[in-house]
């Protein structure tokens, strides 16, 4: 949380909004020239009578703004977003959250579920990663920014924690939740732990550190 | 966003530097009553009587600054984190200079112990200042506890300047409250 008087405001409109995977848009946004943003900050959608926070993928210097966004069956802002066109414009304010690299000499370890990967993408763009993510998910068509984690990362680790065929030859996936793999597979020590995602993961995860890393540094960003 | 997160259930918290620390710390003790304090300010400022709308602007900035303070005491000295914080300089101390001395020149001269009571305002005033005394002593207690070798960091000094100032702010305020209320201060009967 912040003071009020940080938020400033900005002005932005639809460029690009493509599929990621089965229930899971990127939208490209135009990008304000007077924005600043830290990776890992999240940017205020202030729609009519309501507001929706999005964390950016994209970093601070690219010519875009760009989201990634769960779609929510019956979900106001999924219907607005799937109503609105190209040039569609749109009310922003921020950045908001304190959700950065804080950079350290513990390894980082970054967990996320679902959409919570957008953090981690713009960290990996950013060229701050230099980690390894467990990205949890229920079937392997939500894996997305897949090639961004393979190519950036030291190591990523799908997470699917439902009954799946390896059509894809992943490799290095895990079979089961963040948890478990934390639980059963990360070495004892002392990390950085980035943790995204919804709640319920988040006091689990944070249950687990306290129990087996506990002088890890803890770092969190909560869907709810 | 929700108000409970499930991850303070076992007796942690995690510091804005992101380490997970007992509740018991002393870091946690001292924003702790960092907190308290803030809070019985502001059941001063709801005391209070309408007509005093400078008064009460005062007290909120003193409000905004306790929160500013009590975000520099839940981060460790030198952690990345720091660049979210607002700088914390003597400033603060100095307005409540001003503003001590300028309460005061509407105050009879002291020459006794008071009780502190009176109108209900000025006794939360008075309560405030003591969990402002408390407060000064967690935060010292936990610059020991740290061992800072050299000390505490520049900001933490001038948090601590800024907490000394604000207890007398306070007691000045008490006396105050009692005055514009039109209510005698109760003299210390041996």
């Amino acid at each position: 949380m912040e003071r009020v008087s940080d938020t400033p405001r900005f002005a932005a409109s639809l460029v690009v909004r493509q599929w990621l995977a089965p229930g899971i848009l990127e939208l490209r946004l135009t990008r304000p020239a007077d924005i600043g943003f830290i990776p890992g900050q999240f940017l205020r959608f202030a729609m009519d009578g309501y507001e929706r926070d999005y964390t950016m993928v994209s970093t601070p210097d690219a010519e875009t703004i760009d989201f990634c966004v769960a779609m929510v069956d019956g979900g106001r802002f999924s219907g607005d977003i799937l109503k609105a066109d190209i040039g569609a414009p749109f009310q922003l304010t921020g950045p908001h959250g304190h959700f950065v690299f804080q950079g350290s000499s513990n390894p980082a370890v970054f967990v996320a579920t679902g959409t919570g990967v957008a953090p981690f993408v713009a960290f990996c763009r950013s060229g701050m990663a230099a980690g390894l993510l467990l990205h949890g998910v229920g079937t392997p068509d939500r894996l997305i920014y897949r090639d961004i984690f393979e190519s950036a990362l030291r190591e990523y680790v799908p997470c699917i924690s439902r009954p799946f065929e390896n059509m894809d030859n992943l490799e290095n996936v895990f079979s089961g939740r963040v948890t478990n793999y934390l639980e059963q597979q990360l070495a004892p020590g002392t990390y950085d732990f980035y943790l995204c995602g919804r709640g319920a993961m988040i006091r689990d995860v944070t249950a687990l550190i306290d129990e087996q890393f506990c002088d890890s540094r803890l770092f969190i960003e909560s869907f709810d | 966003m929700k108000i409970y997160t499930g991850t303070g259930d076992r007796g942690k918290t995690s510091l804005f530097s992101g380490e997970r620390v007992s509740k018991s710390s002393p870091r946690l003790q001292a924003y702790g009553d960092l907190d308290e304090l803030n809070s019985v300010i502001g059941a001063v400022v709801a005391a209070m009587d309408e007509g005093q709308p400078s008064l009460k602007d005062e007290i909120l900035a003193i409000q905004a600054l306790l929160l500013e303070s009590g975000a520099w005491l839940a981060t460790t000295p030198g952690a990345a984190s720091t660049r979210f914080l607002k700088p914390f300089t003597n400033a603060p101390a100095e307005m409540l200079e001003i503003a001590i001395d300028r309460m005061n020149a509407f105050l009879p001269e002291l020459k006794h112990f008071i009780l502190p009571g009176g109108h209900l305002s000025a006794s939360l005033a008075h309560m405030a200042r003591t969990v402002c005394r408390r407060t000064e002593r967690h935060v010292i207690e936990l610059v020991e506890h740290e061992n800072m070798d050299s000390g505490p960091t520049e900001t933490l000094k001038h948090i601590l300047v800024f907490l000394n100032r604000l207890s007398d702010y306070l007691f000045v305020l008490a006396r105050y409250c009692n005055h514009i209320q039109g209510q005698g201060e109760i003299p210390w009967k041996g």
